[in-house]
C-alpha cells in the first residue's frame, strides 16, 4: 500500500562510465519490477560516450523512467547530487556508484527497510554480516578499518559505514543536509551522514557488499589520508 | 591471502592486548607489591612508564607530520 | 553542542579527577600520577584492537564477484539484442 505511493529517484553521477551505466541501468530495471522510480544520470561530459549511451537507454526504457542531466565538465560529486537532486521528482532519493561497486539487487532492501522502519535515511554498510568486500588489498582493509575506528571514537555517528555512499534519502532530508555539506569526494559522504546524524536523523542500515570488479583498483593514496584527516578534524569543529 | 589479512589483524588484537596487559600490571598493580619482591626483576623502573609513552608518541606525532607534509608538498607540486 | 566542545569537556573531567586524586591522596601519589599516560596508552591500545578485531572480522564476499559477472554477462547479452552498443572497450 505504500509502496504505490513512494517514488524513489535514483541519482547516478558519471564519468566515463559508458559501458557501466548500461548494465547498471537493465540491472535496476530488473530488480525494481513493480516499485515506481526514475534514474537520473549526471553525466559530467564524459567524452567516451556516456551520453549516446543513455539516449539510447531512454528509448528503450522511456524519457520519463531515464532522465539525463549532463553537465559540461567534470565538476564534483557533491554538486552532482545537487544538480540531480533539482530534477528529481521523487519522495525519496537513491544515491549509487554507477561503476557496479554497489549492486542494484540491494535496493529492495533498502526500500523495505525505509518502509519498516521509517527511517528518513537508510545507508549501506559493508561492515556487518551479510555485507562485505571483495577486492581489497590487506592495505586497503588497513587503511579502511584505521580510518572508521578513528571516526567512530572521535565523531561518534552512530553509523557503522561513515565513507559508504549507497544510500537512501528522504528527498527533503537530502535537501536540507546537502547545502550545509561543503567536502569532496567521499568525505562528503562522511559528512553528509554525519550532519544528518546530527540533525537527530533517524538512520537505518542495510548490509551490502561491495565488489572491486578489478583487483586493488580502489587505490587508498597519501593524498586521500590527508583528505580524510582533514575532514575528519573539520567535522570535529563544525558539527 | 584472506587468511593472511586476518592473521594480520589477529597479531595487531594481541599485540594491543599484551602492551595493555603489560602497562597494566607496570603501572596499576606493581606499586602495591613491595620492591623487593622477585617481578620487579621483570619490570624496569616506574620513569620509563613514562618515558617510552611519551617518547613513542612524540616519534608517531613526527612520522604523521612528516607524511602529511611530504603529501601536501606531493601535491601542490602537481597542481603547479 | 559541537563535537570538539563535547571531547574537550570530557577531557576537563577526567584532568579535574586526576587532579582531585592527586591533591586528597585517598590513594597514595605514587599511584596516581601516572593516571593521565595511563589512560593515553589505553586510548592507543583500544584503537589498535579495534582495528585488529575490524581486521580479522573483515566481512569479504568472493562469491558476490561470480554472481556479479554472471549479472554483467546477462546484461550485456539483453543490452545487445536490444541494439545498445555495449561493446567493452
Amino acid at each position: 500500500m505504500e509502496k504505490e505511493k513512494n517514488k524513489y529517484s535514483i541519482i547516478v553521477p558519471t564519468y566515463n562510465e559508458r559501458l557501466n551505466i548500461a548494465l547498471l541501468v537493465y540491472l535496476i530495471f530488473k530488480h525494481l519490477k513493480d516499485v515506481d522510480f526514475e534514474i537520473i544520470v549526471v553525466d559530467d561530459g564524459s567524452p567516451d560516450g556516456t551520453q549516446e549511451v543513455v539516449k539510447q537507454l531512454q528509448k528503450l526504457y522511456g524519457e520519463d523512467r531515464i532522465l539525463l542531466r549532463a553537465r559540461p565538465r567534470k565538476l564534483g560529486l557533491g554538486t552532482a547530487y545537487i544538480h540531480g537532486l533539482k530534477h528529481a521528482s521523487g519522495n525519496f532519493v537513491v544515491i549509487m556508484d554507477a561503476d557496479l561497486s554497489h549492486h542494484p539487487k540491494y535496493l529492495p532492501s533498502f526500500i523495505r527497510k525505509q518502509i519498516e522502519t521509517g527511517a528518513n535515511i537508510v545507508t549501506g554498510t559493508r561492515y556487518v554480516r551479510g555485507g562485505g568486500v571483495h577486492g581489497w588489498n590487506l592495505m586497503r582493509k588497513l587503511t579502511s578499518r584505521g580510518a572508521n575506528v578513528l571516526a567512530q571514537t572521535l565523531l561518534w555517528p552512530g553509523v557503522s559505514d561513515l565513507t559508504g555512499s549507497f544510500r537512501l534519502y528522504q528527498r527533503s532530508v537530502l535537501e536540507d543536509v546537502i547545502n550545509s555539506c561543503v567536502s569532496k569526494g567521499y568525505v562528503f559522504q562522511m559528512e553528509m551522514i554525519v550532519r544528518a546524524s546530527r540533525k537527530g536523523c533517524h538512520i537505518a542500515e542495510v548490509p551490502i557488499t561491495f565488489v572491486d570488479r578489478v583487483y586493488g583498483s580502489s587505490k587508498l593514496g597519501g593524498s586521500e589520508i590527508v583528505e580524510y584527516l582533514k575532514g575528519l578534524a573539520y567535522l570535529l569543529v563544525t558539527t | 591471502m584472506e587468511l593472511a589479512d586476518r592473521a594480520v589483524g589477529f597479531l595487531l588484537s594481541i599485540i594491543s592486548l599484551s602492551i595493555f596487559t603489560y602497562y597494566t600490571l607496570w603501572v596499576v598493580i606493581l606499586p602495591f607489591v613491595d620492591s623487593d619482591h622477585f617481578i620487579h626483576k621483570y619490570f624496569l623502573p616506574q620513569d620509563y612508564a613514562i618515558l617510552i609513552p611519551v617518547f613513542a608518541g612524540v616519534v608517531l606525532l613526527c612520522l604523521l607530520s612528516v607524511f602529511i607534509g611530504f603529501v601536501m608538498l606531493k601535491s601542490k607540486k602537481k597542481k603547479a | 553542542m559541537k563535537q570538539i566542545i563535547k571531547i574537550l569537556s570530557i577531557l576537563i573531567a577526567i584532568a579535574a579527577f586526576w587532579i582531585g586524586l592527586l591533591e586528597s591522596s585517598v590513594v597514595p601519589r605514587s599511584n596516581t600520577w601516572l593516571l593521565p599516560i595511563y589512560l593515553i596508552v589505553s586510548l592507543g591500545c583500544y584503537g589498535l584492537l579495534m582495528v585488529g578485531v575490524g581486521l580479522m572480522k573483515f566481512p569479504t564476499c568472493p562469491q558476490e564477484a561470480g554472481l556479479l559477472q554472471k549479472d554483467v554477462a546477462e546484461a550485456k547479452e539483453f543490452l545487445k539484442q536490444r541494439g545498445i552498443d555495449v561493446a567493452s572497450d
